[in-house]
């Protein structure tokens, strides 16, 4: 697709193959925003998506295609690859996530559960087992084991740190390769050097502490987390494919008064199409013969079926309800209405701004410092205290191992994975964890009317009857009238009778005047039910009703007349009504001091009673789809993070272009696919616990990031040596820990081992069995932390 | 400015300054003291199930090289650290280990074991005392254990075998 905006400038969309995290879309952002000749460009790593604006003279497209190959990414044009073949590539992906997770599971889990036992319990270490006569040492077995975890495993993880290390950004990625590395090459240097073989120990001595479980276990979890959160996200992207799905398959053609059917992609401009009852529309075109009700909710989002007549438009993938019509072709293919929406959730999927991540926030910050510290410490020990070169070193070393958050890993997955199960349970879908994260952020909430607000059909809202008549009376009569009729007003009326258990008994001569009513008989007399034009063409006088009618249509309210035997005996209002927990929904919101707003492709009116009814802050009526995504757009501009609910396919550009999309479940199948929160249920309180459980989870997320971290923040500077200085004066204990060495030691019973454990410790660089202690126990309360989470409880609501 | 640009300025910077400091502004008598040329024979054992050193005391002249050999009584492994010179080793059960260093700076250091071992682990901690050049050197043997008389180690133990020069 290719929209000339100015003569010079070209927009496409490509699909972009071979991005794996999020720095390779700042990659390809800067690298193409330093040509000449782009204007803009917004490739998206959540969409797989690039958007370009530039201008062909000064720079032609294979320049741009050959520029993101020698950045080793493909950009593919929308047209040359089907959604199959995308779909593979997608599922092969997930594959090979899946199949590192199982391995890297299969080979840590021994050496996790051994490490953690061994540190958590205090248990004596077993090094080696002796086979026959021979003496086997382990680290031989876990090195094997860790090896592909590291390398094979940890692949993903080194190709995306060094694509941020090309775009000069420290991500999550960077600190784990960092800290499993040191961890790794640590431990694989002093098993090597410093146990195993006498003339390796001339080299190298000093540093015999394995940490094979460092990396082995941060690997495993952080693997899985990235495998969920593929499955979760290759959900997404279907979403498109289904909306061309919405327009029939085959038409009518009308070809010299032959009927002949044909594939619907086949009719061409101009060409004369039948559309019968109750079947929907195959191309947008203009009326020539008949007439009907529409339903066009579906694209427009009106409530109300909308009467149609000669020379009225009718839009593809709209129902006709009851007159047979005859149409002309006057758009096909890639011009329809529908056509331009699913390009419209394309291009605002392609254009969302990808939300940074709280691991990659605190990376960004945690990495330099890090390094920064580590080389301080060895800066100090060496050069100013003048310790020896190992020892300096180590000082250094332990700070980057000591840096690697084992816990991290486990922060998002666990707490992501506790919140969406929770969510699942009371019926929200939340596809992953960016859904989850913005969430918690949104400022303001956009809700579509039809069919999200309001149910989405017309009701009889109420029923005004005349002295002499009882509702019952009125309602039975409207409803035997309107027995044969298919419009949906009158079926409205119909179903309410029959909710009031009335008898609605055959009428005789039913006869329907198309667009204005009905007239039936029954017990001899004429029953009439019609809007004002039916009772002015028959001659009716209405007067008697006519205050109670100015009132309801105040209220957005359409209403009929129901004459008996020529006279008017009362009217019925019908309205699209609210859903069952709407008002509940938006108060909540509203609580949380959360902007409501309303868009709506439905007239002012309606829109304004609604959104007075539920005390809606701001309304947007009259709004055609393509604008619905521009509405959001200014809204985002102005500074609010906006969430929209919605459910038909004239919401998905809306949908796909807001911070997040929350899709009704009994909308269409292109809104769920587009929404990043699904609502199984038809509760809009669902809405409020969404955004509730998330804020819960992400709270979660940084309490786990706290016992993720917290043990960083702390064993970093005494990894750095920094208590050294402290507690050391010239060679020996500082006067103060001696004293409180001495002090300790009157604690009876155990006063005397806690004072000779605070002097060994006090007096020692950061013990490495110690670190492991702390390590393990950060994941398992990190673990312990998330399970919390299963305790959630729904928000109350005030249901009136 | 790139990230890691910043980074490598910062670290070369750090590095030449620390240099600088260390061979022009560093008072004298901070730092490694040079080696000797003495050499001092240390025999230790790890005392079987107690989780003590033995001797737990080493008393040693700054500069003199040490050879320890260290005996694990137990069953399980023990690991030997000493933090400040850069020393961690695993001791494999029922083996000897040797480990050579030269104590290059003065003080009391702690010698600990660095490997989980059980019950008295945090308990297994010796004593290192480096004294100035002209002090005597002397070890402290571990009197609440009774000498075996078959054991190598604690015949040797209490002694500087050798001042090799």
């Amino acid at each position: 697709m290719q929209i000339e905006t100015k003569t010079t400038q070209v927009q496409k969309l490509y699909r972009i193959q071979g991005m794996h995290c999020a720095s390779c879309a700042v990659l390809i952002n800067t690298i193409l925003q330093k040509q000449k000749g782009v204007q803009s460009v917004n490739a998206s790593f959540g969409a797989e998506k690039l958007s370009i604006a530039f201008d062909p003279s000064i720079i032609p497209e294979e320049k741009i295609l050959s520029l993101g190959k020698s950045l080793g990414y493909t950009f593919l044009s929308e047209e040359s690859k089907t959604e199959e073949e995308f779909k593979k590539e997608r599922e092969s992906h997930i594959r090979d996530l899946r199949n590192r997770t199982i391995v890297s599971f299969l080979l840590a889990s021994p050496i996790i559960g051994y490490y953690m036992a061994v540190h958590m319990l205090n248990l004596q270490h077993v090094h080696g087992i002796m086979v026959g006569s021979l003496f086997v040492d382990l680290n031989w077995i876990y090195l094997a084991m860790t090896i592909p975890v590291q390398f094979w495993v940890g692949w993903i993880f080194y190709r995306n740190a060094w694509t941020a290390f090309k775009v000069g950004s420290t991500s999550m990625d960077t600190l784990v390769v960092l800290g499993t590395s040191a961890a790794f090459f640590y431990s694989l240097i002093g098993f090597l050097f410093a146990t195993t073989y006498g003339h390796l120990q001339t080299i190298w001595i000093g540093l015999d502490h394995p940490f094979w479980e460092s990396s082995a276990a941060l690997m495993s979890f952080l693997i899985m987390g990235r495998y969920l959160e593929a499955v979760s996200r290759g959900k997404v992207s279907d979403a498109v494919s289904k909306l061309l799905q919405l327009t029939p398959e085959k038409a009518i053609l009308l070809d010299k008064d032959n009927e002949k059917e044909v594939l619907a992609s086949e009719l061409k401009k101009d060409d004369i199409f039948i559309v019968k009852p109750g079947s929907k529309i195959p191309t947008d075109g203009i009326i020539i013969k008949g007439e009907s009700a529409l339903d066009e909710k579906i694209v427009t989002g009106e409530s109300m079926p909308v009467n149609k007549k000669v020379n009225d438009v009718v839009i593809g993938g709209t129902v006709n309800s009851y007159g047979l019509l005859h149409c002309k072709a006057t758009k096909v293919g890639n011009e329809t209405l529908i056509y331009q929406i699913v390009r419209m959730v394309r291009e605002a999927q392609a254009t969302r701004a990808p939300l940074q991540r709280v691991a990659d926030w605190i990376s960004e910050r945690f990495v330099p410092t890090v390094i920064v510290l580590s080389l301080i410490s060895f800066n100090y020990w060496y050069f100013v205290r003048g310790d020896g070169f190992t020892p300096s070193l180590l000082f250094m070393v332990a700070t980057l191992i000591i840096s690697c958050p084992c816990a991290l890993g486990l922060a998002t997955p666990i707490a992501t994975m506790v919140g969406t199960t929770k969510g699942a349970e009371s019926g929200i879908l939340i596809k992953g964890g960016e859904a989850l994260e913005k969430a918690h952020k949104i400022t303001a909430v956009a809700f579509d009317k039809t069919g999200t607000l309001t149910k989405g059909e017309p009701a009889v809202t109420n029923i005004v009857s005349l002295k002499g008549t009882t509702n019952e009376d009125l309602l039975k009569l409207a409803a035997i009238a309107e027995r044969g009729s298919e419009h949906p007003l009158a079926q409205a009326v119909v179903k309410k009778a029959k909710e009031q258990k009335l008898e609605v008994v055959e009428p005789e001569n039913f006869k329907t005047i198309s667009g204005m009513g009905v007239t039936a008989e029954s017990n001899k007399k004429t029953i009439m039910v019609g809007n004002q034009l039916f009772m002015e063409k028959e001659g009716i006088n209405i007067d008697e009703v006519k205050d109670e009618v100015t009132r309801l249509r105040k209220e957005a309210k359409t209403v009929v007349f129901v004459v008996y035997d020529k006279k008017v005996i009362g009217c019925l209002a019908l309205a699209d009504t609210l859903k069952e927990h709407a008002i509940a929904a938006i108060q909540a919101l509203k609580k949380r001091k959360k902007e409501i707003i309303m868009i709506t492709g439905d007239n002012e009116e309606t829109a304004q009673a609604i959104g007075k009814q539920l005390g809606i802050d701001r309304v947007y009526a009259n709004v055609l789809p393509d604008k619905k995504e521009e509405i959001i757009e200014s809204i985002k501009k102005d500074g609010k993070i906006v969430a929209m609910v919605g459910d038909g396919i004239n919401d998905s550009p809306a949908l796909a272009k807001s911070d997040l999309g929350i899709a009704v479940g009994s909308g269409t199948d292109v809104a769920i696919e587009t929404g990043e929160i699904i609502l199984i249920r038809d509760d809009l309180r669902d809405v409020v616990t969404a955004i509730d459980l998330s804020q819960k989870t992400i709270f979660k997320i940084w309490q786990n990031f706290f016992w993720a971290f917290g043990y960083n923040v702390i064993a970093i500077p005494i990894a750095a040596g920094l208590h050294l200085i402290i507690t050391r004066h010239s060679g020996l204990p500082a006067t103060w820990v001696t004293s409180l060495g001495s002090i300790l030691a009157l604690i009876p019973a155990i006063g005397h081992e806690v004072s000779s454990v605070w002097l060994s410790l006090s007096q020692s660089a950061l013990r490495p069995e110690i670190a492991g202690f702390a390590m393990a126990f950060s994941s398992v309360s990190v673990v312990l932390n998330s399970l919390l989470l299963r305790l959630y409880k729904k928000p109350k609501f005030i249901d009136s | 400015m790139n990230k890691y640009l910043g980074l490598l300025l910062f670290a070369i910077a750090l590095l030449s300054s620390g240099f600088i400091y260390q061979t022009y502004y560093r008072p004298s008598g901070v730092g490694g003291i040079k080696s000797t040329g003495k050499v001092a024979i240390i025999n230790m054992r790890v005392i079987k199930n107690h989780w003590k050193w033995d001797p737990s005391i080493i008393k040693i002249a700054a500069g003199t090289k040490i050879v320890l050999s260290i005996y694990n009584e137990d069953t399980y492994d023990h690991g030997f650290a000493i933090d400040v010179f850069g020393i961690n080793r695993r001791l494999f059960p029922q083996t000897t280990t040797t480990i050579n260093f030269t104590p290059s700076l003065s003080g009391k250091f702690n010698f600990y074991c660095s490997v989980p071992c059980g019950d008295g682990h945090y308990d297994q901690i010796g004593t290192l005392i480096v004294g100035e050049e002209k002090d005597t050197s002397a070890l402290v043997p571990n009197k609440n254990f009774a000498c075996n008389a078959t054991n190598k180690l604690v015949k040797d133990g209490g002694e500087i075998i050798a001042n090799r020069n």
